[in-house]
């Protein structure tokens, strides 16, 4: 039987145990500094990352995320979802490390879970309320004009993303984002 | 490592239009080396800029925005700017922002340098 099969007759999104291999074979091969702050929990529906890092921490969770979606089973239903959702991620942490941290550096989490027809992505920082990030103004935003330097993020993470939350629950922050899929 | 690689720029100067190949990815890490090459390309007013972005594998809203603001100082000097073999994930960037619309793209170096050619 296709190993996908199987593992979703038994409610599994993936292989856990694979993809857990495989991004500690990645993991074995970050810099020590990245490897000391990073933890990561998996099951067989969903992910956590955590880390504490900055801007150029993107890399190494980007890697990450890239072996997780590429490693379930929903690259058929649209040629750009598993680009697009690491891209999403990316303009989602880069946002926490340009707006959540005053030194641009902080904690990070990342959790997502895989369902049947669609992904949830929860993106949380520990960022001090006055300094997060505005989702709501920025939501509303567009670019000042087509040449500026910034301002793109929100519009890349809106045209991908299906439906977008933003809450602050005690020091967290997070950022919720469900992308819809054909399961 | 995937998407580890770092960004590598190759030049050519033809006349007065420079062609530059980038492989890579541009993010937050690379983002800056080719700024600080814009910024040449910008003080040589008149020069006119082929991008061949074929080997780009990747491209984020800090390298795109990185990309646009430099293209504009480049114009403001009466240079011209224009793409060539974009894969097809910088060229889906390229979409999601709106930018798809206010750039030139071709298929091949001859097509983008007849252009810059013609104007």
């Amino acid at each position: 039987m296709n190993l996908n099969i199987f593992l979703k007759r038994r409610g599994c999104m993936f292989d856990s145990k694979l993809v857990s291999a495989i991004l500690k074979d990645y993991i074995s091969k970050f810099p020590a500094k990245d490897k000391e702050s990073l933890t990561l929990e998996i099951d067989d529906s969903s992910i956590v990352i955590s880390l504490i890092g900055d801007i150029h921490s993107l890399r190494i969770i980007n890697v990450l995320v890239n072996v997780i979606f590429k490693n379930v089973d929903i690259q058929n239903s649209d040629q750009f979802l598993v680009f697009d959702l690491c891209l999403a991620i990316e303009e989602s942490l880069i946002n926490i490390f340009k707006h959540s941290y005053p030194k641009n550096c902080g904690q990070v989490e990342l959790r997502v879970k895989f369902e049947t027809d669609r992904i949830v992505i929860k993106v949380s920082d520990y960022g001090e309320k006055g300094h997060s990030f505005n989702y709501a103004e920025q939501l509303k935003k567009t670019p000042e004009s087509e040449f500026s330097e910034s301002g793109r993020g929100m519009m890349i993470i809106k045209k991908i993303i299906d439906d977008i939350k933003y809450s602050t629950d005690n020091d967290r922050n997070t950022l919720l984002l469900i992308k819809k899929w054909k399961g | 490592m995937e998407k580890m690689d770092d960004l590598q720029i190759f030049q050519e100067k033809k006349g007065n239009m420079l062609i530059l190949r980038l492989k890579g990815i541009m993010d937050s890490s690379t983002c800056m080396q080719f700024g600080i090459l814009f910024k040449e390309i910008a003080d040589h007013p008149g020069m006119h800029l082929i991008l061949n972005l074929k080997e780009l594998t990747y491209i984020n809203s800090i390298g795109i925005g990185t990309i646009v603001s430099n293209v504009r100082k480049i114009q403001n000097t009466d240079g011209m700017v224009c793409f060539y073999q974009v894969s097809n994930e910088v060229k889906h960037v390229f979409d999601l922002t709106g930018l798809s619309n206010i750039f030139f793209f071709f298929d091949d170096e001859d097509s983008a340098f007849k252009f810059l050619a013609g104007n």
